[in-house]
């Protein structure tokens, strides 16, 4: 029966994408729709000059999901085609970064985590500033601790870490970081490879600010399972290879929930995680439908959107975020190698 | 004589063909220079100087010695169970009774099909300690409780499983050796008394050492390269594997460390250096194992009693590296998710549903097929022209251009992939977002397993054959296109087959070339992992696995019928 519902959803899903022609990472709709009555001249004037481009390219971090309900919205809203791709924050850095030295972006603009190559884009001109951008109102009442001016940009989504636990093995036990620690978890704690991307240092700076530096020669004790990244590290935990993921990625494990996989996501109060920031291509092919993009982004319409699904809180609605929430600029002190030193883990640069 | 004269005698006596493969040769060599050069000497390069700092700071990265010896040991153990377990299969399958027609054909290039990335993903769901669908099955039999007996996260575990991405190498291109030697000497030796041993070990092992050579070249080669296996089995081994290190390099955090990264390849790129060096030298003094013979079909040697347990070890084989990793996938796209307990009644095909209908999935899967027949097309081609001219040019400059042609793939895809995007994206060739950048790339970073599977097929052709040719008149390029050419056909054939498939499933490259207009699945398949549905990757793979198999079969098959058929046996 579940199987036939399955079915029936897929098919559902499929007339729905013949029926707007789009789907995939490739999707985008076509339909024209009118300037809103409402909207004031600046914005009015960047929505037609966007409309006339009449197509906008994005590379995406948040999940292909997420970024096809944010696409499809404003490609229904704006009448403008909509193209994406989906990308880790590391091959995102390095593919816009040749793009955009070869002097030919093919990304209007990107959604990518905060991490060092933010600031790099923007001081070699890769980007330019979003005050700077002529958005109409920007940053029209945008929560100020949200917006970083000097790397000319703005949170737009925080996805919070926590912990994915299987709910047969460990459902109800964890409650916050340090039940990790408990011995009875040695051997089955799932740690993600803080090695693959500099997106965990901030996190580990967490745990030493909450915890210090033993609670990772403790978890080095706990003789972890190493994952190659929270994906595969989800799938172990869903098969009860351990019991435990560290961090865990909420969007992950609840879409495995949903496939009926014992898997159960928690989240610890004090947490950080990826900070989603947009980027504007400076060399842009579709320069107003970027920037009508980020206008559209930190409105309150299209924030709702990209943060619709559990897992990413949204700037707009402080409620959507875990009470003890910290800032990745304010989470340095312990260098990456460190990290790994104390994790046990081999090094990995200079 | 002046100069001049000189140098216009030497011009008139290039024939036509000479020129278009010195071109050819020089294109090629320069595709594969110029991006990596736009990338790999900014490091070393500091204010107009020459800066030995990478080199410097690769000799300093901290566990550098366990790095290598890690790497060295994966990469050594896996290349040579490779050249026993694929010099053996191909050895039973051309020359003995035991061979079963199509079956012992191209099954043991049927792991090769799956790509590397779902291959490491069907092993780790096959042989994880604890909840691997193997070691739920083996437990109960064995009487074991908790954990094991099979552990894929280990040493054992993988070399095991790039064993098996070695192997159809040496298949392939020993196999097309054995079909273009003749066979007439080993049947000799039997007759003369000596027992299959002696024979192989004095007769037949001499005759496929240059297959043996380019075997061992490849195997080194992608050996180093492989990335998607030890980037997902090797953490939890504890295992430092070079390429996985090489790309967090590359990617950890912005800028990326190149310079380091670069270093580090220099040290493979010496490795390479050196095996190719033995390799020439081999061909070069290998005379004797040129097509010959009468023109007669070999008549395979009778196994006799050993016949059945070949038979079954053969079975064996196939089963434990075909059927287990492509059976995990396809029982972890019906159940949705990786679990430990099958519930049979839950399965369901909402993955291949999701991925059939999934517009973006369909056309990355045909512009992959269209790209891997194109590609492996011209690059074999090329690859054969280019052969045709080393070998005959000598030393000096021939080598040169086959060295530039072969090594810049020895680095990190990634870095040439971003060359390519610095060389191709913008002015003056604005080729970003296109399917002729992927081309280009694929063409490039694939010439090495082009051109040593083409070297190994231009050794076996004896000169007498196309020396005859010229005496009758022909000119160069007709000889090329009359005689070479043919009697190169068994081997290109299988370099053209191992071409195709890891160009359909490149992943390498495709992650920074790919993208919104120019969607090929092994980008897709990257897209889908990094979301974490591993149904919709089993299914992926699955559906390229297949569609790559209609063109990989029948492709094999007919090299086996051309290469076993009199008339491609010519005498000299």
């Amino acid at each position: 029966m579940i199987s036939r519902l399955r079915l029936s959803a897929a098919a559902a899903l499929l007339l729905a994408a013949t029926a707007c022609g789009a789907g995939g990472s490739g999707g985008g709709t076509g339909v024209t729709s009118a300037v809103p009555a409402d909207a004031p001249p600046a914005l009015r004037t960047l929505i037609q000059a966007a409309q006339k481009e009449g197509e906008l390219v994005w590379y995406s971090v948040p999940a292909e999901n997420i970024a096809k309900a944010v696409s499809d919205d404003f490609a229904k809203k704006y009448g403008i085609k909509v193209k994406f791709i989906r990308l880790t924050s590391s091959d995102l850095a390095q593919r816009f970064a040749a793009e955009a030295e070869s002097g030919k972006p093919a990304a209007d603009l990107f959604v990518g985590s905060y991490t060092p190559f933010i600031p790099e884009a923007l001081s070699k001109g890769w980007t330019v500033k979003l005050a700077d951008a002529g958005i109409p109102d920007y940053p029209n009442g945008y929560p100020d601790k949200y917006l970083l001016p000097d790397d000319g940009t703005a949170v737009v989504q925080v996805q919070p870490s926590g912990i994915a636990v299987n709910s047969q093995e460990a459902g109800g036990a964890i409650k916050d970081w340090k039940d990790i620690l408990d011995p009875k978890w040695k051997g089955k704690v799932i740690l993600v490879d803080p090695r693959t991307s500099a997106a965990y240092t901030p996190f580990w700076n967490l745990i030493v600010k909450e915890y210090g530096e033993e609670f990772l020669t403790e978890l080095k004790a706990q003789d972890p399972i190493v994952a190659p990244g929270s994906a595969p590290a989800t799938q172990q935990l869903a098969a009860g290879e351990g019991a435990i993921v560290m961090p865990g990625v909420q969007s992950i494990a609840d879409d495995l929930k949903a496939k009926g996989a014992p898997v159960e996501y928690v989240q610890p109060e004090a947490s950080t995680g990826p900070e989603i920031v947009p980027g504007l291509a400076a060399k842009a092919v579709h320069p107003n439908a970027a920037r009508l993009f980020v206008h559209y982004l930190m409105s309150k319409e299209g924030n709702a959107r990209l943060n619709a699904m559990p897992g990413s809180g949204s700037p707009l609605d402080p409620a959507s975020l875990p009470a003890r929430y910290a800032f990745n600029r304010d989470l340095t002190g312990t260098t990456s190698e460190r990290i790994h030193t104390l994790l046990g883990l081999g090094e990995a640069g200079t | 004589m002046t100069a001049l004269t000189r140098v216009r005698d030497r011009l008139g006596a290039l024939t036509p063909f000479q020129v278009a493969g010195t071109l050819l040769a020089l294109a090629l060599g320069a595709l594969a220079v110029y991006p990596l050069a736009l990338v790999v000497i900014r490091p070393f390069v500091t204010d107009g100087r020459i800066d030995l700092a990478p080199i410097r700071d690769m000799l300093a990265q901290p566990d550098l010695v366990t790095l290598l010896w890690h790497t060295a040991a994966v990469v050594g153990a896996s290349g040579l169970a490779g050249l026993v377990i694929g010099s053996s299969l191909a050895w039973v399958n051309e020359r003995t009774d035991a061979r079963m027609g199509l079956l012992t054909d191209v099954v043991p290039l049927v792991p090769f099909l799956l790509p590397p990335i779902a291959g490491a993903i069907g092993w780790s769901l096959l042989g994880s300690e604890r909840s691997g669908y193997l070691n739920l099955a083996l437990r109960p039999l064995l009487g074991i409780e908790g954990t094991g007996p099979v552990d894929v996260h280990s040493w054992y575990g993988i070399i095991f499983v790039y064993t098996i991405y070695q192997v159809p190498y040496v298949f392939m291109i020993v196999s097309a050796g054995l079909r273009n030697t003749d066979p007439a000497l080993e049947e000799q030796s039997r007759m003369s008394g000596a027992g299959p041993l002696r024979t192989l070990r004095r007769i037949s092992l001499p005759a496929v050492r240059p297959s043996m050579g380019a075997a061992a070249l490849l195997m080194v080669w992608t050996g180093f390269g492989l990335f998607s296996i030890p980037a997902i089995l090797a953490p939890q081994a504890g295992l430092d594997i070079l390429s996985v290190r090489v790309v967090q390099l590359l990617s950890f955090t912005y800028p990326p460390e190149t310079g380091v990264a670069v270093a580090l390849n220099l040290v493979v790129m010496l490795v390479v250096t050196l095996v190719w060096y033995a390799q020439t030298r081999m061909l070069r003094s290998t005379r004797t194992a040129g097509i010959g013979g009468k023109g007669a079909r070999p008549r395979p040697m009778r196994l006799g009693r050993w016949r059945t347990p070949v038979r079954a070890a053969i079975v064996l084989y196939l089963a434990l590296t075909s059927v287990l990793p492509l059976g995990a996938l396809v029982l972890v796209s019906l159940t949705g998710f990786w679990s430990n307990t099958v519930d049979w009644s839950r399965l369901n095909l909402d993955a291949v549903v999701r991925t059939l209908t999934d517009t973006a999935t369909q056309e990355a899967l045909l512009n992959s097929l269209v790209l891997g027949v194109v590609c492996a097309t011209v690059g074999v081609l090329a690859a054969a022209v280019v052969s045709v001219l080393v070998r005959r040019s000598g030393r000096g400059a021939g080598m040169l251009v086959d060295a530039a042609i072969k090594f810049p793939p020895t680095l990190s895809h990634l870095v040439i992939a971003v060359g390519f995007v610095l060389a191709f994206s913008g002015a003056p060739f604005h080729l970003g977002g296109t399917l002729w950048i992927l081309m280009l790339a694929y063409i490039s970073l694939h010439m090495p397993q082009a051109t040593t599977a083409s070297d190994a097929a231009i050794s076996q052709v004896a000169p007498e054959l196309t020396d005859a040719s010229r005496i009758s008149g022909a000119g160069q390029s007709r000889t090329f296109r009359r005689i070479t050419l043919p009697l190169m056909t068994p081997g290109l054939l299988a370099g053209w087959a191992l071409l195709f498939v890891t160009i359909a499933g490149d992943i390498g490259a495709s992650a920074i070339l790919a993208g919104t207009g120019n969607e090929v699945v092994g980008f897709r398949i990257l897209e889908v992992f990094a979301n974490g549905d591993y149904a919709m990757l089993g299914a992926i793979s699955i559906i390229l696995t297949l569609a790559t198999s209609l063109v990989v079969l029948p492709v094999t098959w007919y090299a086996r019928r051309r290469g076993g058929s009199p008339l491609s046996r010519t005498q000299p």
